[in-house]
């Protein structure tokens, strides 16, 4: 038995060993291929040795054309006057770069150079779940390496589409390409979480980025501010159109009926906590998160959604005492922490809404985007009152959402909403 | 010849001093030979002299030094002339002044003294001082009570909250001491009232904010409302004090009350609205909430039409953010 098993093992080692010699012949093939392909793009202010943002960009499309993230050169959209764009080749060569397109809800960018860049790449569907990948770019802004890693499909839980490759991806790698073993482009290297956990955006978003520029001949889109309004309109649109569309389905948590998770790419948790002894209240929690948002500036994160209900309750507790705990417990807050450049103020609604034979205590709030008017930062916090020693708390915050489809899934949420003690 | 009052006054508060001149010449210096001798050293030796005919009075500045002011009008140096004046007048030599009246002008009425207000009688009882801190102190453990009853027993809140117990106490103490500076009487059971009544009226005035500010949906009109109330109390209290520390009248003590709390709550509103815009920190939710449903009647809209109210409501907050920005 124990023969049969070592081996099984010794099999085992030489078909992974093999596949990984399989591997470093590919990743060698495919970096001597590209090294010209991939170069090093750079945000710097003119006079100053420092640069202000480094990433990976590769040729794509056309021989002068570039493909990075929009994170990347983020600096120069927002602001065009204090910063520039350069490219870096392996070899020191170096020249200047413009943005020709962005697609902020996916983190990609398009930009130009003056000169032939080299090779193009081409892009690829992509491939079945565990096949091995290869990561081109400059970790940490040092020379290109090649990472190798497999791939693990489209996330499911996340609100803007990621490839999760299981492979060592750093900063400075950000724009850099992920090829098959073919040597055709699956993903755009984007984030990492943490060791070998690593997200690419798909493609197939580069590819109908590239098709929108290839129909103006590459021609610099002339209001790119305009056009990534758009784009975070659109995307809200779309986001709030699938929650609504979507059929929720409720869960119990307290004496309440609540919606549970309303759409499919949330990541939602539950949370009881039974705080005995000291404490003397019960928590039970149900928070629903989406997992990423969409990168605006340093400061500035749009397109995230969570919401939240906390049921309170306890026996042993004064009410006066269950009051002071029971208002001191929301916990809202946005992922975004934007300047006074950016956002107005809140401004806030508060008021009585008599809801399932209950009431509530609402407040709802929303600060606009002053370059997106449209376009708000959305809260609500809804307490039950009127019950001596048992409330919930709801939560729900929505960045960059327009007031309209702010307030309908919030009246979704209130119709969901049932009192339903046991 | 009707003689002549002087009222001799230095700067500041001292106390006059009156003298009778019915002889006349009637000479005015510091020299220990003068009819009236001034302990003033901007005072020439002999100063001045007052002579009388049946004309009047005048005066004669004999003075080397400093000179001699009658009414605004300064007598000339050296000239030594006489010259006339009628009373009542002013007569101002180096720093001292001299008033001058005829001996048959009127005084003014006699000041009755104001017996003390039957409030600070009543205040002045010991049942009402020492009750008064004990509801104080009832009302402070009452409400510690509640935040500390988490993890707490009350022994420990009692020891916790030793010095919130004796802020009556320490007040009172010190206004005693004032009091007995002032009208030399320590009058400790008023002080201890109006200390007691004082820290009472502010812990509850915690508790009717947040009352407030939950029945009032809209924290401006809390605000508000909150700023009225303090705005009165504080100024009545403040006036309250004064008058249990001083001899002020009633009109006074009042303006200085209001004059001092409503810049104090004046200063703090600007503040506020100073400080306000904070462009990176949560909004101010109004999450304070009630045990107690004390609104006049409860709700009765529908979702959708609470959804169109808060609709209407962000609406025109949005916009004037957006316009605030434009400008």
């Amino acid at each position: 038995m124990s023969k049969i098993l070592i081996k099984f093992i010794a099999t085992l080692g030489m078909v992974l060993l093999s596949n990984l010699a399989g591997a470093q012949d590919v990743a060698e093939e495919l970096y001597s291929r590209y090294e010209s392909s991939v170069y090093r793009v750079e945000v710097v202010t003119p006079g100053v040795e420092n640069k202000a943002s480094v990433g990976t960009g590769f040729v794509i499309g056309r021989n002068d054309i570039l493909a990075s993230n929009y994170h990347v050169i983020s600096n120069v959209v927002n602001e065009p006057d204090r910063y520039q764009l350069e490219w870096e080749g392996v070899d020191g060569r170096r020249g200047p770069l413009r943005v020709l397109a962005v697609d902020v809800v996916h983190d990609l960018a398009i930009l130009q150079a003056e000169e032939p860049m080299g090779l193009p790449m081409q892009i690829a569907d992509l491939p079945e779940n565990g096949v091995s990948l290869f990561s081109l770019g400059h970790p940490l802004a040092l020379d290109l390496a090649i990472v190798s890693g497999t791939n693990n499909g489209i996330q499911e839980s996340s609100l803007y589409e990621k490839i999760l490759f299981s492979g060592n991806i750093n900063p400075g790698m950000s724009g850099g390409p992920t090829l098959d073993r073919s040597g055709q482009v699956v993903g755009v290297n984007v984030a990492t979480s943490g060791e070998a956990v690593g997200y690419l955006v798909p493609a197939t978003y580069l590819a109908e980025l590239l098709a929108a520029a290839r129909t103006t001949d590459f021609r610099p889109e002339s209001d790119l501010a305009t056009s990534i309004s758009n784009q975070l309109s659109e995307n809200q649109q779309s986001l709030v159109d699938e929650i609504l569309s979507n059929e929720w389905r409720n869960i119990s948590l307290g004496k309440l009926s609540v919606p549970g998770r309303v759409f499919d790419r949330l990541e939602c948790w539950s949370d009881n906590q039974f705080e005995e002894g000291t404490n003397r209240y019960t928590v039970n929690a149900s928070v629903c998160q989406g997992q990423d948002s969409i990168y605006l500036s340093e400061q500035l994160r749009a397109g995230a959604f969570s919401y939240e209900f906390y049921w309170l309750d306890s026996e042993q507790l004064s009410p006066s005492a269950f009051y002071q705990i029971y208002q001191r417990s929301s916990r809202s807050r946005f992922p975004s922490r934007p300047g006074e450049e950016d956002v107005g103020n809140f401004t806030c609604s508060t008021r009585f809404l008599f809801l399932s034979g209950q009431d509530f205590k609402a407040n709802i709030c929303a600060r606009p985007y002053l370059d997106y008017p449209d376009l708000t930062d959305f809260m609500v916090l809804m307490t039950l009152v009127g019950h001596d020693t048992e409330g919930v708390i709801f939560t729900m915050d929505f960045s960059t959402v327009s007031l309209e489809n702010g307030l309908a899934v919030l009246e979704k949420f209130l119709g969901a909403l049932e009192w339903n003690p046991s | 010849m009707e003689s002549l009052i002087i009222r001799v006054s230095k700067g500041g508060r001292s106390q006059p001093v009156f003298h009778r001149a019915d002889k006349f010449p009637f000479r005015i210096g510091r020299a220990y030979d003068n009819d009236l001798i001034i302990a003033d050293e901007t005072v020439s030796a002999h100063h001045l002299e007052i002579h009388t005919n049946e004309d009047g009075f005048q005066v004669k500045s004999i003075a080397d030094e400093n000179g001699t002011w009658i009414g605004k009008e300064q007598l000339d140096e050296g000239q030594h002339d006489l010259h006339n004046f009628s009373v009542p007048t002013t007569i101002n030599i180096g720093r001292t002044h001299l008033d001058l009246h005829a001996a048959h002008s009127p005084v003014e009425p006699t000041l009755i003294i104001a017996r003390s207000s039957r409030l600070s009688e009543i205040a002045s009882t010991i049942w009402l001082a020492l009750s008064l801190s004990l509801v104080y102190m009832l009302a402070t453990f009452y409400f510690s009570y509640q935040q500390f009853s988490l993890n707490n027993d009350w022994t420990e809140i009692l020891v916790n909250r030793l010095l919130y117990f004796a802020i009556p106490i320490a007040i009172a103490t010190v206004m005693s001491f004032v009091s007995r500076v002032f009208l030399h009487s320590w009058r400790y059971l008023l002080q201890l009232t109006i200390a007691s009544f004082g820290c009472l009226v502010f812990i509850l005035s915690e508790e009717l904010n947040a009352v407030i500010s939950y029945f009032f949906t809209n924290q401006a009109a809390a605000d508000f409302l909150i700023l009225i109330f303090s705005g009165i109390f504080f100024a009545w209290l403040l006036a309250w004090q004064m008058r249990a520390i001083s001899t002020t009248s009633v009109k006074r003590a009042a303006f200085v009350g209001i004059g001092v709390a409503w810049t104090v709550l004046g200063i703090r509103t600007v503040q506020d609205i100073v400080d306000r815009p904070d462009f990176s920190t949560q909004p101010t939710m109004h999450n304070l909430v009630q045990r107690f449903d004390i609104r006049l009647s409860p709700s009765e809209e529908s979702v959708p039409e609470f959804i169109s109210d808060v609709a209407e409501d962000l609406e025109l907050g949005l916009a004037q953010e957006l316009a605030r920005d434009r400008s």
